[in-house]
């Protein structure tokens, strides 16, 4: 017999990353069409389509903020990733931690990461009231400019290497985008009004 | 492969007439009359325009009539089958009543002795 809960995480994915004033409504009809007889494949199709089609609405809405994101944010993760790596690199030469034992992906993953929780947290910081579109806007942003400096400026690597450090930086920036930019509590949205939208007060 | 209504988004309306996805929205909302909230407006369309309807398409597209003033809404009430979220009934106005009837007159006037679709029909 087939389930009436939907997907959790696709639930979840919809309660907590909102751009508009209407998510409730929406939320409450996918699960009622979902009970109706709706499959879990409708319902993940449904759900990322209302958080693309969300997200693309606020970011062209606030596009000044989205540009400014997507600068602020890459720098700050350009910034945390070189300072990171020097750290590393100092504790190393005077052995404060035997990171001999480290490997390099290790490393790579641990800076990966907490570049994404700065940039992230700084960029929720600075956008309350839009904190889910910004933090879509730098995850685009990062993955744009990992492939650019990926591709052109570093130094040249066995592909295989290239590929697995790409992926981990994807994998581990990004989630520290959402990590860091989830710790930020975002601002209410606008209060849809209840018994009569704005358009009918004008009207009357 | 099924055509879906995923990137009306990008409708704009630069002056009175609808994109496509808008007036069927508004169609479905005139159809649908005092019932007329996401589930069914998506179904209404499936139903007649015979395509996959993103429900949060459809609701950014009735946000936007909202702010141009076609379409007003208000809250039902929260009910457990919902898990506790309330409905949002969608009414055309008196504003968006005229609009749809100055596209529907455009759109007459443009089909009206094209003998391509004539033939089509028949």
């Amino acid at each position: 017999m087939r389930s009436s809960k939907p997907p959790v995480l696709a639930t979840w994915l919809l309660e907590h990353i909102r751009f508009s004033r209407t998510d409730q409504a929406l939320a409450g009809d996918l699960l009622e069409d979902f009970r109706n007889g709706r499959t879990v494949a409708w319902y993940w199709r449904q759900v990322f389509a209302a958080i693309i089609v969300g997200f693309l609405r606020e970011a062209r809405s606030h596009w000044v903020l989205a540009i400014r994101t997507a600068v602020i944010g890459v720098a700050l993760n350009c910034g945390v990733l070189v300072l990171g790596h020097d750290m590393l690199a100092a504790i190393y030469q005077r052995r404060i931690l035997n990171l001999t034992a480290v490997p390099p992906l290790t490393a790579w993953i641990v800076t990966s990461f907490f570049s994404g929780v700065v940039s992230g947290w700084i960029v929720a910081l600075l956008h309350r009231k839009h904190r889910d579109a910004m933090l879509l806007t730098l995850a685009g942003a990062l993955l744009v400019w990992a492939a650019m400096m990926r591709g052109t400026l570093l130094t040249p690597r066995p592909l295989q290497q290239l590929l697995i450090e790409v992926f981990t930086f994807y994998v581990f920036a990004l989630a520290g985008v959402f990590v860091g930019g989830f710790l930020v509590s975002a601002s209410p949205k606008n209060v849809t009004p209840t018994n009569d939208s704005s358009v009918l007060k004008h009207l009357l | 492969m099924r055509k879906t209504y995923f990137f009306c988004i990008f409708e704009e309306m630069k002056r009175g007439y609808f994109g496509e996805f808008e007036l069927l929205v508004m169609l479905a909302l005139m159809r649908l009359g005092e019932n007329a909230y996401g589930v069914t407006i998506c179904r209404e369309i499936e139903e007649h325009a015979r395509r996959e309807v993103m429900v949060g398409s459809v609701y950014a597209t009735l946000e936007r009539l909202e702010e141009k003033g076609f379409v007003s809404s208000e809250l039902g009430e929260p009910t457990a089958e919902r898990g506790g979220r309330a409905k949002k009934y969608f009414h055309v106005t008196s504003k968006g009543l005229r609009e749809v009837r100055d596209t529907q007159r455009a759109l007459m006037d443009l089909w009206d002795g094209l003998p391509e679709l004539e033939r089509g029909i028949a």
